[in-house]
């Protein structure tokens, strides 16, 4: 067998030599092999030739690629995101399932000075910070302008597996239009990201006896990524009407091509739920179901919109209530329970953060983040969980990282505490998804 | 038609250097190009298959006849094809093309993860010497590609 396999392999060198000007591998096998690499050996190899960097680069291969590292060994991940006071940076950790450092990927930053200056600038003031859910690996942060003028503000996407990121370009410069926030979801096939803005504008109305007054106008816009577009396009807000000093964080989620999020009727004051059909750019409205609590977070489980309740002090610890949108159409809500065995955990009032890619298991965070850093995974049919602990942060005065992990540089440990308040733990999926055209 | 080997008829498989092959039915089923012809019945005569050696058609049914076995476990198989892909560029090179000809799913992945493995984290240079590829980039193009993903670089 083993002389076989060696004469073999004398024959293959041969064939070789002889055929070597015509190895050509067909683009559909290509395509296959490609498409079990991760984004960084991908990024490298767009400057292979240009027929690579095209096959790399197309929408379909994208997919593809998005697709199979769902299943592919380090194709999955979890994002820890941290944003440090001083420096005002974002930054963002890999970490595998076992909550060790992703040795393939390293941290990514987000500085929130002018990318073209290099030098933090206070031009546009920043009063406030935010960013999105965290989908298919891509993440739009938005730096808060003038309050009172959402012209300033700037929105900028970032893909952390290909570490691209694109500022868009301002949206129309309305005066004094306040924004309520940002939203960003993709439609089912994950070919376009959107990131919707919602805003209100004081408008001067004249009334039936000649006196003016103010009213408030919604105006909705939409910028989309990948199509091509340039520019922020303005949609009809159709009956959507919402006050003005509405939060700026906005608690969405992108499920299956809908973005839903909460927020509060401008009518009665409820609180339901917005959606946002991504693919037709329709805004609509779903009522929350009876009995939900109104401090509601939308999450994904199982593929479908749940409601958690935020307010963890007034539930029993181990005991998470969920309410799961089973029918849209018929807007049928259901109530499931996660029971989270006391002898399985040390987190003291976990909060369900969603399913995650893969193993389909849910992830759960301790509600306010201490050291050292622990998450739990919770299988639903199984009913097991089993709790993850990232090793002791470091303590060294200039820096702060976790043993082992990329340090963050700058920030001080001083800081760190009031970092943990801002620290977030998402679900990452590699995504090669190429952010300008 | 029952494929069970016990009842398994042989098929002639005529290789494009003229080498004959003769493989039991339920073994060659696994290359769908040639289950199609079997359920069209044309299957009769010897089966020209004009775009693989005899080499590489003894080796694609190796790895066929161990996969058709019933009684092998997964772990098993995977460790048999760990071994089965242990073979030089050039071997591969003509597995991956006769897979993809005689539409093998099960071999082709196997033969593209490896493929995959083997060029994983190279460097673009080494990557067109394995795949035979002229840069058509300017050496200006090619700096921005690179200084755009210079983290990949790393």
């Amino acid at each position: 067998m083993k002389r076989g396999r060696k004469k073999a392999l004398g024959e293959g060198i041969a064939m070789k030599r002889r055929k070597a000007t015509e190895i050509q591998i067909p683009p559909d096998v290509l395509r296959d092999v490609l498409a079990k690499l991760p984004a960084k050996s991908l990024m490298r190899f767009k400057c292979v030739s240009k027929f690579w960097c095209a096959l790399i680069r197309d929408p379909c291969f994208v997919e593809l690629h998005r697709t199979r590292s769902k299943t592919r060994p380090g194709g999955t991940s979890l994002i820890i995101s941290l944003t440090t006071d001083t420096v005002c940076e974002k930054y963002f950790f890999f970490a595998n399932h076992e909550g060790e450092p992703a040795s393939h990927q390293r941290a990514v930053a987000i500085p929130t000075y002018d990318e073209a200056s290099h030098q933090r600038t206070r031009a546009t003031p920043v009063f406030c910070w935010g960013v999105s859910q965290v989908l298919n690996g891509l993440v739009c942060v938005i730096k808060f302008g003038h309050v009172q003028h959402s012209a300033t503000d700037r929105v900028s996407v970032c893909n952390l597996s290909t570490h691209e990121i694109t500022t868009l370009p301002a949206s129309s410069p309305k005066r004094s239009s306040y924004v309520s926030g940002y939203l960003f979801g993709c439609d089912p096939l994950a070919k376009y990201y959107k990131v919707l803005k919602l805003c209100t504008t004081a408008k001067l109305i004249c009334g039936r006896h000649k006196n003016y007054h103010r009213e408030n106008v919604t105006r909705c816009e939409v910028f989309t990524l990948g199509g091509g577009t340039t520019s922020w396009k303005t949609i009809d807000p159709l009956l959507y009407q919402f006050h003005y000093h509405c939060s700026f964080w906005i608690r969405s989620v992108c499920i299956n091509g809908t973005i839903y999020w909460i927020r509060k009727s401008n009518f009665n004051g409820k609180i339901a739920i917005g959606t946002f059909d991504v693919m037709e750019e329709k805004i609509g409205v779903i009522s929350l179901p009876e009995n939900a609590s109104p401090q509601s977070s939308p999450i994904q489980v199982g593929g479908r919109l749940a409601l958690v309740d935020r307010e963890v002090w007034t539930r029993p610890y181990h005991n998470i209530k969920l309410w799961i949108l089973e029918d849209y159409d018929n807007q049928i809500w259901t109530q499931e329970t996660i029971v989270i065995p006391r002898h399985e955990t040390t987190l003291g009032r976990p909060l369900p953060i969603g399913t995650i890619c893969g193993s389909g298991e849910i992830l759960l965070v301790e509600s306010k983040f201490s050291l050292p850093l622990r998450w739990l995974y919770y299988h639903q049919e199984r009913r097991e969980a089993r709790e993850i602990e990232v090793p002791l942060l470091s303590v060294s005065e200039n820096e702060v990282g976790f043993q082992n992990w990329p340090r963050l540089s700058r920030a001080t440990h001083k800081n760190l505490k009031r970092n943990l308040r801002r620290l977030w733990i998402t679900d990452h999926v590699e995504n090669i998804f190429p952010l300008s055209s | 038609m029952s494929l069970s080997p016990s009842t398994s008829k042989m098929l002639s498989l005529k290789s494009s250097d003229g080498k004959v092959l003769e493989v039991e039915e339920h073994v060659a089923v696994l290359c769908e190009t040639i289950k199609s012809l079997v359920e069209d019945g044309c299957a009769d005569s010897p089966i020209p298959l004009a775009n693989v050696d005899g080499a590489t058609l003894g080796n694609v049914m190796e790895w066929c006849k161990k996969h058709a076995d019933q009684k092998a476990s997964a772990d098993d198989l995977e460790d048999w094809d760990a071994e089965f892909v242990e073979r030089d560029q050039g071997e591969l090179y003509h597995l991956i093309m006769a897979a993809n000809y005689l539409n093998i799913k099960g071999l082709l992945d196997l033969i593209c993860q490896k493929v995959a493995d083997m060029i994983k984290g190279k460097h673009p240079e080494k990557i067109r010497e394995i795949f035979n590829i002229e840069n058509d980039f300017t050496p200006e193009q090619q700096e921005q590609i690179r200084k755009d993903n210079s983290w990949a670089f790393e």
